[in-house]
């Protein structure tokens, strides 16, 4: 449920790897209680975004911009601040558990560890609670899966163990790193659906990332894509899906529209986006897509803004023109009308 | 029907840009390895050394054997590094224990990768109580002291660098057997060597192109370690006089007779053998760890 | 496309596999990754095996290719029984039967050149003619430039590297291409173009496909049949059509609800205020 407060914003992040650009000029907000979701492929810049939120870019990226969550900025916040709000106010859920997941600690230990380092609590308080928590994510006999360590588990109870650890604390936004990608289809149908639940009894929002757009759009309210590190398309999902304005997103609706059981092979092969996903430092100039573009044209070698109202793109020839409202106006931030529309870069 | 394969790649295959990747290229490798300190310094050391042994087999400033009356001499320009007891230019003899010492390192490094690689392979294909074997047995060497073998063994068949070398060579062959083995699992479980396996390699081709061309890196560095290890060892033995009999220049040897006689009225003449020992271990391991970042970044320990 | 009667091209009747781990001191550990799986493939199939994580897909797929042997039942290569001692007919089967693996940056040697890669299996198998031009040929069928075969693996990105071990797995001329889990490792938007140059190349040269994956969505544009196991047995072996519309087994139905489908929302309200959203 979106109450229409700022809860994230982020604005004019950019984040370098050296002088190789990664993220360039990100700007996006995420309202208390919203399901957002941010779509890409590898090398879009989703996840290194997302880390840039919560503080954790690796060594040799350095982010500048800023973001600012329940108000707070936090870049140039202290270390000290920042471990204060990691795991408590804004948690994040990684692909790879078994990564995520210290091998040699019992799975209730490591979630109860985040209980007591954040509310303070007591031993065997923690401990009623982690069983609590391992209930409500869906794990069997939580007592027992207290004691289990990582390795015990199956892929699928890690990232549920990922997932408690991730709404211990009731956290105002979860940053949900393709925490699917690597898992079953029934177990990720299980997970994403659990995910749903706890996020909307928590109240908290939700960042979802991930290149596959069935996924997002079936939890989401709101998407974001995002191609050689800048944000293309941005509105609501329906929107997206039913008139999507950037060719990308085009493109990426039309391909997982036809990878689906429910596909027609008569109708020919599969819908494509030509080409591939331009290396890390080697970016066209003007729009990054443009390479792959069937519409692209001189004015392309301009970067194109990120401009409209609900409903943003950045592109110079979009698939389906926006009705009425004019092209480039400038646009208010959080209005009552608008759900989380962020501001034109 | 083709059309979605019309445009399969609208842009030239971009050579390595990606962050962290390793390119096995040679020009990409000695860019890495320029900008790599370890790896410059150690083959800066490790490069004179070679230089100065290479040259002596031509020339040096005097004969390293060559007696003169100038004995004792302290640092002048005659002699920059001074004269010993019996008038022997240092620099010369020097010059020519460097022939001892690399002699030294490249034989007991060959003894130990002549055993220990192919008995890493072995271990590494054969699963099971063979496997298992050969790597107790190369345990069992390691707990060996290696001194003590070389004492033994010149003892047993007279003492020179050869013997020497021999003993240090096999107390080091779990060293390559351990590395060979472990980097040989890790490619035998690939999945490419999987799919060698599915086109119908046999297992010596497979051992053969894929591999042999894997390890490489690991053995190169571990080479390089070896090589200072062995020097260490060798410079050692010869000052327990265990090496080559005197009037060889081994470094070992000139250290034991400026200690032993001189320390106190010339100390620089026990000095120069001790920088060339240190300084030349040093040299191999730096150029050993300055490889291994510059090969493989994945080998460093993580932070 | 397929024939209805005729020897199977590969058949698996009745195979089991089991997977014994010896500890030295303790006791051995047993598991069963398949049991009394019967499947037949045809010259000219395209068949989809389909199973989540411990349903034996894979290790069925290593059995088609010979690269283990099952501890009961048998596989047959037309008609014949596949033996681990018969060279000839061991070299046969390989030359016959190749195999795309799921993670395109492990299955490519990081040391060799695509080029080389895609020419080895030429000469594992002896395979006379000239192989630079056999290299040439196959990067043009999978849509790659010549240029692609003096590049190393790193420097290509996930779907290039798949479409490599693609051309490897074609050099042989095989008849029948196993893809075990071929696009799972790709994003979504690559996997399109992967399945396409699969689906074009099985037409342009008459091949037999076997396609393992846990993904229904992905075999459906692929696959005219499809084979679900779980635990290792098999529970559904049906035409696709009919599997997609009407699965008869519930595991079936299950995989099939799963799957993530673009505009159709988790089935979920929650407790208190539905809203006024449609999500």
């Amino acid at each position: 449920m979106s109450t229409g407060t700022a809860l994230l914003e982020v604005s004019g992040l950019c984040v370098d790897l050296g002088r190789i650009p990664v993220v360039s000029d990100v700007s996006f907000t995420v309202t208390a209680g919203e399901r957002v979701g941010l779509i890409g492929e590898s090398g879009s810049g989703k996840s290194v975004t997302a880390l840039a939120v919560i503080g954790l870019l690796p060594e040799g990226m350095s982010a500048r911009g800023q973001v600012r969550l329940e108000g707070e900025p936090l870049f140039g916040a202290p270390e000290r601040r920042m471990s204060e709000l990691r795991g408590n106010r804004v948690t994040m859920v990684f692909q790879e558990p078994m990564s995520a997941l210290n091998p040699l600690m019992r799975v209730g230990r490591q979630v109860a560890e985040v209980l007591r380092v954040h509310r303070g609590m007591a031993r065997r308080a923690a401990r009623a609670r982690v069983v609590e928590l391992f209930a409500r994510v869906g794990l069997e006999e939580p007592e027992q899966q207290l004691r289990a360590f990582p390795h015990q588990l199956s892929g699928g109870q890690r990232q549920r163990v990922m997932l408690a650890m991730a709404i211990a604390c009731g956290p105002a936004i979860v940053l949900a790193d393709e925490p699917t990608t690597a898992l079953d289809v029934t177990v990720q149908a299980q997970v994403l659906r659990e995910l749903r639940q706890l996020v909307d009894e928590e109240g908290s929002s939700l960042l979802l990332i991930s290149h596959d757009l069935a996924v997002v759009a079936s939890l989401c309210e709101r998407l974001l894509v995002m191609y050689g590190g800048r944000v293309v398309e941005s509105g609501a999902t329906s929107e997206l899906l039913s008139r999507p304005r950037h060719p990308y997103t085009a493109g990426l609706v039309a391909t997982s529209a036809a990878v689906s059981p429910d596909h027609d092979r008569a109708a020919g092969p599969l819908p494509v986006i030509a080409g591939t996903v331009p290396e890390l430092g080697s970016f066209p100039s003007g729009c990054v897509f443009r390479g792959r573009c069937d519409r692209a044209s001189e004015v392309c070698q301009r970067l194109p803004d990120l401009a409209g109202d609900d409903h943003q793109v950045a592109c110079w020839h979009p698939v389906n023109p926006a009705p009425a409202t004019p092209p480039r106006a400038a646009v208010q931030a959080g209005g009552p009308a608008s759900i989380g529309a962020g501001s034109a870069s | 029907m083709s059309a979605a394969l019309a445009s399969p790649l609208d842009q030239p295959v971009a050579p390595s840009a990606r962050p962290g990747a390793i390119s096995p290229e040679r020009a990409t490798v000695l860019a890495r390895a320029a900008r790599n300190p370890s790896a410059l310094i150690g083959a800066l050391v490790v490069g004179t050394v070679v230089a100065a042994a290479l040259v002596s087999l031509v020339w040096t400033p005097y004969g390293p054997v060559t007696l003169s009356s100038h004995v004792l001499a302290g640092p002048s320009l005659a002699h920059p590094l001074g004269t010993d007891e019996y008038g022997r230019d240092v620099l010369s003899r020097l010059m020519a224990g460097a022939r001892v010492t690399l002699y030294s390192g490249v034989f007991a490094v060959v003894v130990a990768s002549l055993v220990g690689v192919p008995a890493g392979l072995a271990a590494a294909e054969l699963t099971g109580l063979a496997g298992e074997g050969i790597m107790r047995a190369a345990d069992l060497l390691f707990a060996f002291p290696a001194l003590l073998a070389a004492i033994t063994l010149a003892a047993a068949l007279g003492s020179s660098t050869t013997t020497a070398m021999l003993a240090i060579g096999i107390a080091s062959v779990p060293y390559f057997a351990r590395v060979t083995r472990s980097g040989a699992l890790g490619v035998l479980s690939s999945e490419y060597v999987l799919a060698a396996r599915a086109y119908g390699r046999s297992r010596t081709a497979i051992v053969r192109r894929h591999v042999l061309p894997n390890i490489a890196p690991l053995l190169l560095v571990q080479t390089s370690l070896l090589f200072s290890v062995a020097i260490l060892a060798g410079a050692a033995l010869s000052y327990l006089g265990l090496g080559t009999p005197p009037p060889s220049s081994a470094w070992g040897l000139m250290l034991e007779d400026a200690q032993h006689n001189f320390l106190a009225t010339d100390p620089l003449l026990s000095l120069w053998p001790t920088l060339a020992i240190a300084i030349t271990i040093l040299g191999f391991n730096l150029l050993g760890d300055g490889m291994r970042d510059v090969l493989d970044p994945k080998l460093r320990a993580r932070s | 496309m397929s024939q209805a009667g005729g020897v199977p091209l590969l058949e698996a009747v009745d195979v089991g596999k089991i997977y014994r781990s010896r500890h030295l001191l303790g006791r051995p550990v047993e598991a069963r990754a398949l049991e009394g799986v019967s499947i037949a493939v045809r010259p000219g199939d395209r068949l989809a095996i389909v199973g989540e994580s411990g349903s034996g897909k894979s290790t069925l797929a290593r059995l088609f290719v010979a690269l283990e042997q099952p501890t009961s039942g048998q596989v047959r290569f037309e008609g014949v029984p596949v033996n681990a001692r018969d060279r000839r007919g061991l070299v046969d089967l390989r030359r016959a039967v190749q195999i795309v693996f799921q993670d395109p940056a492990g299955s490519l040697d990081p040391r060799m050149r695509t080029g080389e890669s895609i020419a080895e299996p030429l000469r594992a198998l002896r395979v006379t003619g000239d192989h630079g031009a056999r290299v040439n040929e196959l990067l043009a069928a999978v849509g790659l430039p010549a240029s692609t075969a003096k590049r190393y693996p790193h420097e290509l990105s996930g779907g290039q590297r798949q479409r490599v071990a693609i051309a490897r797995a074609l050099a042989p001329h095989p008849r029948l291409l196993v893809a075990d889990e071929a696009v799972s490792a790709l994003d979504v938007s690559v996997r399109a173009q992967v399945l396409n140059v699969i689906d074009d190349l099985v037409e342009r040269y008459g091949l037999t496909l076997v396609f393992i994956s846990h993904d229904l969505a992905v075999v459906r544009h692929v696959c005219t049949r499809v084979a679900v196991l779980y635990r290792g047995r098999l529970v559904e072996d049906a035409p696709a059509q009919q599997l997609y519309e009407s699965p008869s087994h519930p595991y079936t139905r299950a995989l099939l609800q799963a799957v993530p489908r673009l505009g159709r929302p988790f089935a979920y309200q929650p407790a208190a205020t539905a809203g006024q959203k449609a999500w």
